[in-house]
């Protein structure tokens, strides 16, 4: 006890550096490596300046060393708002025990979804789970029906005027379709992805939605979730898929 | 590609700490400490026609406080007293320690001085000697 009276000092000091360090690693893992990189040096090298210019009392310095960190806070969050806004929705992201009950929609949405690929027909459905989709499609026309096989499968037909966009799923009930999606940024993703393929990752790196997308070329249906890609699916693997990531509360 | 991201990603964390470590750093350095440093001094705008008879301190203790990181900077680059002997008299004359001039950052407060005191004794030149300077 009198120990850590005596080095109650130390103890905070320490304390605070791990804390100060342990955020930063954290806020830093928000970015992508690259850049993360980029930022961290520079960052360093600003608070390093500002060291320096105290040290050798070089005011003007200081004071622009100080006013750019001062800045950088503000300056990072408009640059990576994406990024940040990604992370969060991360962070809210439900973590529970997925729910293998079977329901109606899933049948229907299968059925469609090989049919459309049998015929080679393009297709994007979006089914939401616990955060909400809204603030990220762009268009759309509201429907407000109930899901069904014909429905979708009218809806993606070459002739349709919404067939270039994708079907939104919510609560159960299709709310929209013809919306487009944000694209991915990922740097990394195959070029031979279409636009298609690259909306359905885009919003499945912001949000938790399931996205399904058939191929136009190849009739290959895909599942994106968080920004992953499950390729090649037929009927029943699709079917089984759908089953464990989207949960009964979900479609309610 | 996989071993490249790992190495990046260490890379980045590495950075984050040095980071973390950095800025406590600068905010530590920023919290006020008191140091004793031991100044030279030397005598500045002695009166012509006087002379110093007694032998000045070499060195004062000086007790300062202020930021950490600028009582760092005596170290680095030294530092020396001056005392102003502008008005100095024949005879003896004490001088306050802590009026001299340390050179110090203007952040840093001189809070004590050994001696407090400096004690030093001047006379008048003999008006026949010659200066040496001129021979």
């Amino acid at each position: 006890m009198t120990f850590l009276l005596q080095n109650i000092g130390v103890l905070q000091d320490l304390l605070d550096l791990s804390l100060t360090a342990l955020i930063i690693v954290r806020l830093s893992r928000l970015m992508k490596t690259v850049l993360a990189l980029r930022i961290l040096a520079a960052l360093s090298a600003l608070v390093v300046g500002h060291l320096l210019a105290r040290l050798l009392s070089l005011e003007t310095v200081r004071l622009l060393f100080d006013t750019f960190l001062a800045s950088s806070v503000v300056v990072l969050a408009v640059i990576f708002q994406t990024d940040i806004r990604r992370a969060f929705a991360a962070l809210i992201r439900s973590r529970a025990v997925k729910d293998i009950e079977m329901s109606d929609l899933i049948d229907e949405l299968v059925f469609a979804v090989g049919g459309l690929s049998e015929k080679r027909i393009g297709a994007l459905i979006v089914i939401e789970r616990s955060i909400q989709v809204d603030s990220y499609l762009a268009v759309g026309t509201e429907i407000d029906a109930k899901v069904t096989s014909e429905l979708i499968s009218s809806i993606f037909l070459p002739y349709s005027p919404i067939h270039d966009g994708a079907v939104i799923i919510q609560h159960g009930k299709l709310t929209r379709a013809g919306c487009f999606l944000p694209l991915t940024q990922n740097l990394e993703v195959s070029k031979s992805l279409g636009t298609r393929h690259r909306a359905a990752m885009g919003l499945s790196e912001l949000v938790d939605a399931v996205v399904i997308v058939v191929s136009e070329e190849t009739g290959a249906v895909s599942v994106f979730v968080n920004g992953k890609r499950t390729t090649n699916l037929d009927p029943p693997a699709l079917g089984k898929l759908l089953r464990r990531l989207v949960e009964q509360r979900w479609l309610k | 590609m996989s071993e490249i991201k790992d190495a990046e990603e260490v890379k980045v964390r590495l950075l984050a700490l040095l980071l973390g470590g950095l800025i406590w750093l600068a905010l530590t350095l920023e919290r006020p400490s008191e140091m004793r440093l031991l100044i030279p001094m030397g005598l500045d705008h002695l009166p012509s026609g006087l002379q110093l008879t007694s032998t000045p301190p070499r060195n004062v203790e000086v007790t300062v406080v202020g930021p950490r990181i600028l009582l760092l900077r005596p170290f680095l680059m030294g530092v020396h007293g001056s005392l102003d002997l502008t008005g100095a008299q024949p005879g003896p004359m004490s001088f306050n320690a802590r009026e001299c001039s340390y050179q110090l950052d203007r952040e840093l407060k001189v809070v004590r001085v050994a001696p407090a005191v400096l004690r030093l004794e001047f006379s008048r030149k003999n008006p026949g000697a010659s200066d040496p300077g001129h021979q």
